[in-house]
């Protein structure tokens, strides 16, 4: 068994280092816990490298050559029709579609660099995630605010219609309909949070079960060099080769994981921005 | 002149809020595992019948998407794409919920 108490987390959530190997001790200090920071700001430099120069040749209109550009472009592509067009409408769409493809691009690059050897999604932070889901919050409701004319507007899209038909209807509709108009309020918030939580807790528990399968090397490992003679000794090179391959299978399941979550949370973002534009009733 | 105002009111608000969270606390803890002392094995018990219910739920959610898009696409084979799309997003909302989940009932043994 392992000699010193292991965390799961340790090398998924924020820390104050790079660490590279641990038993030959080469890690990269840094000065606080800035790991996750770093790593946001690496994502941002890459799509700014990438995107800009892209954004600048397509400027004038014309189809795209190459590969990058052509992939690029097929990707928002993807987005403006099947995302955005159809949650949000023919009308309105073309407004919040530089903050969809952002939003897209950015959890998306953030994701995937996780799947890196060595790096950590950065998005395995509660923080990361709370604040991404904030932005939403805001853009979905302050349109939602301007598109219904005013706080008043857009409180009514909340209250539900009732057909008062019969005498029990009657009665105790003043409080299904107070009942409801909170509920759908509360669904606003709850919402908001569910889509942080549905990426923090994703990618935290992809890494987290990657790194616990590489744990079993370890844990059989130092068995085996406890006492030579024990069990340990022969099953360690059946169970390292299962665990390779396994990771393996996972990490490829995980970077699934990474690009479906990223377009999850754009969806919802815009399908919740449809629903505040133009609210069912 | 306006992308000039825009860039400098992103400055300006990157710059305000960058400051508290300069003011980090820099402390290095070594994590310890608390396990479950002799006695205590509440917290175990109750995230080890939350995972189990969680992921049973998470079963039964995908088999029933997989079953649905599996009988749509038997009826209408041309329309393959547009069943796999939504089965696949039907698929990572379902997966979701039941990872939350998971990582709260791990939290009920971690804290």
């Amino acid at each position: 068994m392992a000699t010193e108490k292991i965390d799961p987390f340790e090398h998924v959530e924020d820390s104050s280092h790079f660490e590279f190997f641990d038993t030959i001790n080469w890690r990269l200090e840094l000065g606080g816990d800035y790991k996750f920071m770093i790593l946001l700001g690496i994502s941002a430099l890459l799509l700014i490298a990438v995107l800009v120069p892209i954004a600048r040749r397509a400027r004038n209109g014309q189809p795209p050559k190459g590969r990058l550009w052509n992939g690029v472009e097929s990707v928002m592509e993807f987005i403006r029709d099947d995302v955005a067009r159809s949650s949000i409408g023919e009308h309105d769409y073309k407004r919040f579609l530089p903050f969809l493809w952002t939003l897209f691009f950015f959890v998306l690059t953030v994701n995937v660099l996780g799947m890196l050897p060595f790096s950590a999604s950065a998005t395995a932070s509660l923080a990361v995630t709370a604040v991404l889901s904030l932005v939403s919050f805001v853009v979905i409701h302050y349109n939602g605010l301007v598109a219904n004319h005013g706080v008043a507007g857009y409180f009514k899209t909340f209250v539900p219609t009732l057909e008062r038909n019969d005498a029990v209807l009657k009665i105790i509709g003043p409080f299904i309909i107070v009942g409801i108009t909170a509920l759908e309020i509360l669904g606003a918030f709850i919402r908001g949070f569910v889509l942080a939580v549905r990426l923090f807790a994703n990618m935290l528990a992809g890494h987290t079960v990657l790194f616990i399968m590489m744990l079993f090397i370890r844990m059989v490992g130092e068995s085996a060099l406890a006492n030579p003679d024990g069990p340990a000794s022969f099953l360690f090179w059946p169970i390292t080769g299962g665990v390779v391959v396994l990771v393996t299978a996972l990490s490829l399941l995980e970077l699934l994981v990474a690009v479906l979550q990223a377009f999850v949370f754009t969806f919802l973002t815009a399908v919740f921005i449809g629903l505040a534009l133009h609210p069912e009733h | 002149m306006k992308s000039a105002l825009r860039i400098l009111t992103v400055v300006a608000v990157l710059l305000l809020i960058a400051s508290p969270a300069m003011a980090q606390n820099t402390a290095v803890a070594v994590k310890d595992i608390p396990t479950t002392k002799a006695g205590n094995f509440g917290p175990g018990l109750g995230a080890g019948i939350g995972m189990g219910l969680s992921i049973l739920g998470a079963g039964v959610g995908l088999g029933l998407i997989g079953f649905s898009a599996l009988s749509g696409i038997a009826r209408q084979p041309e329309q393959l794409n547009s069943i796999r799309g939504v089965m696949i997003l039907m698929a990572a909302l379902v997966e979701g919920s039941a990872i939350i989940s998971l990582v709260l009932c791990l939290l009920l043994v971690i804290l």
